[in-house]
């Protein structure tokens, strides 16, 4: 025999039994995000329009792979995120909306380990 | 047993019947533009590739990119990243029950578009005015 009240079960979950971590995890990436992307932006500005020696560098510096990791990671987790809450929002066909959950998920990850091993190889200087 | 149709969230129905409103459109903007913005993590990749692929392949992606139609596209990608960046701190702060009022919301809805636009602009002018310079 279950003691728990039904408002104590239900408390703190969707109907997917963990939206709360969906949710801090989108918010947490998205601070993250903030000076990531505005350090991505400014980077941009200066290397964008170098050679190819200067932006090597760039992505080979300490402070360059470091910062670009730590960017790929909580933009792809991000991304992958806000994509799924698109596509959970709007896509009703049930199959369909697998199938994008799949693709988003792994072309996400995909992605982050492509530019991950990029950055790790320029780093190390292969 | 029979389930009745019900409308799901966000019920963008509600919406249609009513006049287009303005923070509306920042919302879909919002939602619109992080779609976007993960597309142009596939460039992000492509672009990363060709600086390990070595000088060759950076010159034919720095081509591409470089070309007119590629500046168009990474325009609208920075105002994207701009917009993105500048409502999600809205959304962030809406999370800590601030800023609820409608009046309020229609204030920080237009300040979103104006320090979006500005950020954009100031990205391209400082980005073609250190061109050929040093990094």
């Amino acid at each position: 025999m279950n003691l728990r009240t039904p408002l104590s079960i239900v408390r703190g979950r969707g109907t997917a039994h963990n939206g709360v971590h969906h949710w801090w995890l989108l918010r947490l990436s998205a601070i993250a995000l903030i000076p990531l992307s505005l350090w991505l932006m400014a980077s941009l500005i200066c290397v964008s329009t170098a050679d190819h020696a200067t932006a090597a560098a760039w992505l080979a510096s300490p402070t360059g792979a470091l910062f670009s990791v730590l960017f790929i990671i909580a933009a792809t987790l991000h991304g992958q995120m806000g994509l799924q809450e698109v596509v959970v929002d709007y896509v009703h066909n049930e199959s369909c909306k697998m199938i994008s959950l799949i693709l988003i998920k792994l072309s996400a990850f995909a992605l982050a380990t492509l530019c991950i091993l990029a950055i790790v190889r320029m780093s190390l200087g292969a | 047993m029979t389930t009745r149709e019900r409308p799901l969230s966000p019920h963008l129905e509600l919406y249609v019947i009513q006049k287009p409103q303005f923070t509306m459109a920042l919302s879909m903007t919002h939602r619109i533009t992080g779609v976007l913005l993960f597309f142009g993590l596939i460039v992000i990749a492509w672009w990363l590739l060709a600086i390990v692929a070595g000088p060759e392949a950076y010159a034919g992606a720095q081509g591409v990119l470089g070309s007119w139609f590629g500046r168009l596209i990474l325009l609208g990608w920075s105002f994207c990243l701009f917009y993105h960046l500048c409502n999600g701190i809205r959304h962030l702060i809406w999370d800590t029950g601030r800023g609820m009022e409608i009046r309020q919301i229609e204030c920080s809805g237009i300040a979103v578009l104006i320090v979006s636009i500005g950020l954009t602009l100031l990205t391209w002018i400082l980005a073609y005015a250190s061109r050929g310079g040093p990094a």
